[in-house]
């Protein structure tokens, strides 16, 4: 929303170079063995999921929403972001600015992301204004007033945002252009954020049909963790919740991307100083079996100082000085990424290409070795011990699994998914998707100085 | 020091507001930690009736108590501090190694502490960075180290493996060369990405502005220094500076004191202590009056905005706290005053917020936000009435209570963190502070008046003695130059050095004939040129692995024929001839669009800048810029394609590059290796980027003038 929404995927900072990188899924890996909670639904078809721990006096209070960007409707790209920030602008009982006010006022934090895939409210309380927390989801479920101030507002705010967070980073288009041309059905093809003719364009039937379609109780998972009673929580849920009318099933995106039928390769020019090699491989859904093998296989390339991409390209051959692969978590088949940074003064790319060519290869031809298949599991032990330090990301991935997965439950057996995968799997994988006619590379190149 | 520096004040922002407030002495009134709602205007009256219990806000429970976990804090007999913060919830650990090296003066050096951080990890007596690296990812630990020491995480069971290879890459370094030398280059790229975004380098210009180039906090890692820095250097840094006695050791998570002293004791009980000297600095002033600094940085979207100036305020102060409340209410809450004008209201920005950060050497104010182009000069009248009105309408009681909740619901939410409670136990021990000075900071928060934020006011903020850093497209620099007391815009450069700008203005006493003529008397003089027929062209480049050469000659009677071939097949072949123009390629006639034929046109010359002298009118002067570190010229030219940039040294007056657009494309061709040929200098490199997915190089391997031609040779179909 509000200050600073994340848009997709969450970015990292790289402690040496700020160079974002994508796509690494919140809870990939995170279980702990004993998160308690309970689910259950509404009459209204609204899922509720509940986490008890009363170790600090505070609350999370979330509300996940099945729409994201990829569910804009023709020429409306970046719809379902632009709204996210119109539901912080008020409520038939709550004024322009006041859901601010009182949260903050009660001396909580509150903000909002929107992805691809959907859309995320949340606000951190102390834990006696839960009761807060459950009014203002409620407010903005029920009866959210969006009005033409706001509308213009925050158009201009997202412009800004558009600026200040993709065109005016470097590498800030990225992910952007790879599915730009990764894509050409598929609306995972446009910027989450949207075209800036699209957010000029959105006008006020494109909210209301939006609201009325997207924002019902069946279409929202209602995810709370943290110092709670449960019996007191289940009831102010009721209060707040129960009586807000169903709505008609909302559609689903069902486009079908067809297989991408060759390599694309494409320049980008930048405000940058390296020049990067950057690669999307289409990959598969979050909910295919074969994402849990294609996670390991990127970890094994590029996940810590001594994995295969970093010890090859950066210490032995000096060909990158960053390098990076993730696999990609959305709800429909996505793209794996995959980049290196050149060095600087690096005029020709095609020697780090094919340095991680060989790589992907070796990945293809030979098992990992006994050493990197204890180390995978290692690591995967120590995600699932550590993955949650905060009940607001407890809360989240309760919401996330149940969302994409079906499965809230997730967050402590997903880890067995990863243990089960052999290192024939991760062979398998390499073998089917990261090939040459399954990817876009992008040769991303400083732009002269000129102007 | 730039690494240094933000950490330093990092630590000193949880001193002082933020991250630091409540826990709620138990035996003080059950609290009303973020309990006062603000009361929007026009709230409903509070009956409310079982229907419209929508209505109004739910009244809050009781609040909760807040209790802060404490902390053990013991001394080694090397003086080193070790800080332990028990937390049993996950079988995991973390430990920070605080070095808390003295601000000091790095000079021609400036980053050797920084580049010290980076080696620390790369080798010790008996283990290589491999091995290092190995057994730190086999366990899925971190292990990271910086200027100021290190810090690692692990899960229980692997808590003293992972103390032991911390203590190992910290006390054992070994300083390989080879290791150094990338340490050098990783550093080198990590600095052109540094000073690529626009935020890093307003951060950098603001250091230097803010404290001076010769200040700790203000001087900067350049490539210079970088250059400079050797070996030795960094040891010397290590040597001098990595100390227990000025030493923390913090221990987090799932660890008992017995056993966190004979870990301590273990792995760096034997590290030996000596004295260091601190040095110290006259404090940087605020400016007498508004400085508005620029650094130009063209095809910015957005102008990076911050008002900044330093100041005097101690961490650990009651004073530090009430500033911390200003803050909330001046550009921290989303409903804050920055926030809630620049955003909410004008909309020129994704977010406006303010900072003070106190520090023990000298601490900071600024306000920043990252604008639209258009807007800079808006948002900078914004910024400066902002601060204004914090004296004219002070800090009112409903935004006090505001910033008071947010201030306490921050703490609250800290508390879910042992890491933060870590920071906390770090500041108190560090800063020397009373031991209750966190459990007592709600009451301070609680007890602070509107007029105790006034006076807070008046000693940090003057919106008449603040410096304006603006990093944005140079066509923005003029529009601020009005906020300025002395009317100047003082120009900068990434690092924060003044830059004379007379020097990148268009020259004044030059005009495009003058460049022109200067050019054409470099290569041998303008009649010289005049009476060249014919020049014939041999290049030859490498694309994909394969030679490509083009084969080119032009005429001075408006002809021209090249011919590219690749593997012994032509790809490509163009030729005009008495004002026709005819295309192959690979054979195949090409229908010529009127724009592409038009340019055709235009180069079939010799020398174009004898055409260009000709509508010298139409040309102009852009300003100069540098290009390999050479002043140029920059000529706009009109052509048929649209406008080409064409940069002249400034000395030589020779042409070093032309750069055009080609719909989304620039093209950017480099001449370089300028040899003479029958009196006339020719250039015998030519470098293209832009036009394909990776630069060509191109070599003369033959150059001819007045070569005998065949007439076939320009026949046009």
């Amino acid at each position: 929303m509000g200050k600073n929404t994340p848009i997709m995927y969450p970015a990292f900072r790289w402690r040496l170079l700020p160079f974002l990188l994508l796509g690494i899924a919140p809870y990939a890996f995170a279980q702990s063995p004993d998160i308690e909670f309970e689910t259950y639904e509404l009459d209204n078809g609204l899922k509720v999921i509940l986490h008890q721990d009363n170790t600090t006096p505070i609350v999370a209070v979330s509300i996940m929403y099945e729409v994201g960007g990829k569910d804009s409707f023709k020429d409306r790209t970046g719809f379902a972001h632009f709204f996210e920030h119109l539901l912080f602008e008020g409520s038939e009982n709550l004024e322009r600015g006041e859901i601010d006010d009182y949260v903050e006022g009660a001396g909580g934090a509150l903000n909002a992301s929107t992805s691809q895939d959907r859309t995320y409210y949340y606000e951190i309380l102390p834990s006696n204004q839960l009761a807060l927390g459950l009014w203002i989801e409620s407010e903005r479920l029920l009866h959210a007033k969006v009005q033409a101030v706001g509308v213009e507002t925050q158009r201009d705010v997202i412009k800004e945002e558009r600026r200040q967070r993709y065109d005016n980073q470097p590498y800030g288009t990225l992910q952007m252009e790879l599915y730009k041309r990764g894509f050409r059905e598929h609306p995972y093809k446009d910027p989450n954020i949207g075209y800036m003719e699209d957010l000029n364009s959105a006008g006020e039937e494109d909210f209301v049909r939006f609201y009325e379609t997207y924002y019902v109780p069946n279409n929202a998972i209602l995810s709370i963790a943290g110092d709670i009673d449960v019996a007191q929580t289940k009831s102010l849920i009721d209060r707040y919740f129960s009586d807000i009318p169903r709505g008609a099933e909302p559609p689903r995106v069902t486009v079908v991307e067809p297989p991408l039928g060759g390599e694309i390769r494409d320049t980008v020019y930048d405000q940058v100083p390296l020049p990067a090699l950057v690669m999307g491989y289409r990959t598969v859904a979050r909910d295919n079996p074969d994402y849990y093998a294609i996670s390991m296989m990127n970890q094994v390339l590029s996940q810590g100082r001594s994995s295969r991409l970093n010890k090859s390209l950066v210490d032995d051959r000096k060909l990158a000085v960053q390098v990076g692969s993730f696999p990609s978590p959305s709800q429909d088949p996505g793209l794996g990424i995959a980049f290196a940074l050149a060095p600087p003064g690096t005029e020709d790319l095609r020697p780090v290409e094919k340095a991680f060519e060989a790589e992907i290869e070796r990945m293809k031809t030979e098992l990992i070795s006994d050493r990197e298949f204890q180390k995978l599991k290692n690591q995967i032990e120590v995600s699932a011990i550590s993955g949650y330090g905060s009940v607001a990301g407890i809360a989240e991935s309760l919401a996330n699994n149940e969302m994409f997965l079906g499965d809230a439950n997730l967050i402590n057996t997903e880890t067995d998914r990863y243990l089960a995968v052999t290192k024939e799997d991760i062979r398998r994988v390499a073998r089917q998707y990261y090939t040459p006619e399954n990817r876009v590379v992008l040769y991303w190149l400083p732009q002269p100085a000129s102007r | 020091m730039q690494r240094l520096a933000p950490l330093l004040l990092s630590l000193a922002l949880c001193v002082g507001y933020g991250c630091g407030t409540t826990k709620n002495n138990p035996t003080d009134s059950p609290s009303t930690a973020g309990t006062d709602s603000p009361a929007p205007a026009n709230e409903p009256a509070a009956e409310v009736a079982a229907e419209d219990f929508r209505a109004s806000a739910p009244e809050p429970g009781p609040a909760p108590e807040i209790r802060l976990g404490d902390f053990d804090e013991f001394t080694l007999d090397n003086g080193l501090t070790v800080v332990l913060v028990e937390n049993h919830k996950l079988p995991r650990v973390s430990y920070q190694l605080y070095v808390d090296v003295p601000p000091h003066l790095e000079g021609e050096y400036a980053g050797a502490q920084a580049l010290l951080g980076d080696m620390l990890r790369r080798a010790t007596s008996t283990k290589s960075k491999e091995e290092i690296d190995e057994e730190i990812d086999f366990i899925g630990a971190g292990l990271s180290t910086s200027g100021s020491g290190a810090y690692a995480s692990t899960i229980s069971k692997y808590k003293e493996t992972v103390l032991d290879l911390m203590s190992q890459v910290v006390l054992d370094a070994a300083f390989p060369e080879g290791e150094f030398a990338k340490v050098k280059d990783e550093a080198k790229a990590a600095l052109a990405q540094e000073i690529s975004s626009p935020d890093a380098i307003a951060n950098r210009v603001r250091q230097a502005i803010t404290y001076g180039t010769r200040h700790p906090y203000g001087e900067l890692m350049t490539e210079t220094t970088l250059d400079a820095i050797d070996l030795d250097v960094v040891k010397s840094v290590y040597d001098t500076y990595f100390v227990p006695n000025r030493s923390y050791l913090v221990m987090v998570g799932d660890l008992q004191e017995e056993e966190a002293r004979s870990l301590a004791e273990r792995y760096f009980g034997d590290w030996q202590g000596k004295d260091v000297a601190v040095p110290t600095f006259p404090t940087p002033q605020r400016p007498a009056g508004v400085t508005v600094n620029f650094v130009p940085r063209p095809g910015s979207v957005q102008s990076n905005v911050i008002v900044t100036h330093a100041i005097d305020l101690e961490p650990g102060t009651k004073e530090s706290i009430r500033a911390g409340l200003l803050d909330q209410a001046l550009g921290t809450g989303f409903n804050s005053r920055l926030l809630s004008n620049l955003r909410e209201d004008k909309a020129y920005t994704y977010g406006a917020y303010s900072s003070i950060s106190p520090d023990r050497v000298v601490g900071n104010f600024r306000a920043l936000a990252n604008v639209r182009n258009e807007v800079t000069d808006s948002a900078i009248t914004e910024f400066i009435y902002e601060l204004k009105r914090l004296k004219d309408e002070p800090v009112t009681e409903a935004e006090l209570a505001v910033a008071k909740a947010r201030t306490m619901g921050s703490f609250g939410r800290a508390l879910e963190s042992p890491q933060r409670i870590a920071s906390f136990a770090l500041n108190t021990v560090r800063y020397d502070l009373d031991r209750d000075f966190y459990p007592e900071y709600l009451q301070v928060v609680q007890n602070t008046s509107v007029n105790d934020l006034a006076e807070v006011t008046e000693d940090l903020i003057d919106a008449g003695r603040t410096n304006i850093v603006v990093v944005g497209d140079p066509s923005v620099a003029d529009k601020i130059a009005r906020f300025a007391t002395d009317g100047q815009v003082r120009y900068f450069d990434v690092n924060g050095q003044p830059v004379d700008r007379t020097d990148s203005a268009a020259p004044s006493d030059l005009d495009a004939a003058d460049v022109l003529n200067g050019y054409l008397a470099a290569i041998g003089g303008k009649e010289a040129a005049q009476r060249v027929e014919n020049l014939r062209l041999v290049l030859e480049g490498n694309v994909q692995g394969q030679v490509i050469s083009q084969t080119m000659v032009t005429t001075n009677d408006g002809r021209m024929s090249s011919q590219t071939n690749m593997a012994g097949m032509t790809v490509a072949d163009q030729r005009v001839n008495n004002g026709k123009v005819s295309m192959l390629q690979m054979g195949q006639p090409q229908q010529v669009p009127e724009d592409a034929a038009n340019a055709m046109l235009e180069k079939a010359v010799v020398f174009p800048e004898l055409r260009y002298l000709e509508l010298a009118d139409q040309i102009t002067i852009e300003g100069t810029e540098t290009v390999d570190g050479k002043q140029a010229v920059v000529l706009v030219v009109p052509s048929a394609m649209g406008p080409v940039r064409e940069y002249y040294d400034a000395e030589t007056m020779l042409k070093l590059q032309t750069v055009m657009s080609q719909g989304p494309q620039t093209v950017t061709q480099r001449l370089l290796d300028y040899r003479e040929v029958d009196g006339m200098l020719i250039p015998h490199t030519m470098s293209l980027t832009g036009m394909l997915p990776f630069p060509l190089e191109l070599k003369a391997t033959t150059v001819e003038i007045n070569a005998d031609l065949e007439p076939e040779l320009f026949s046009v179909e």
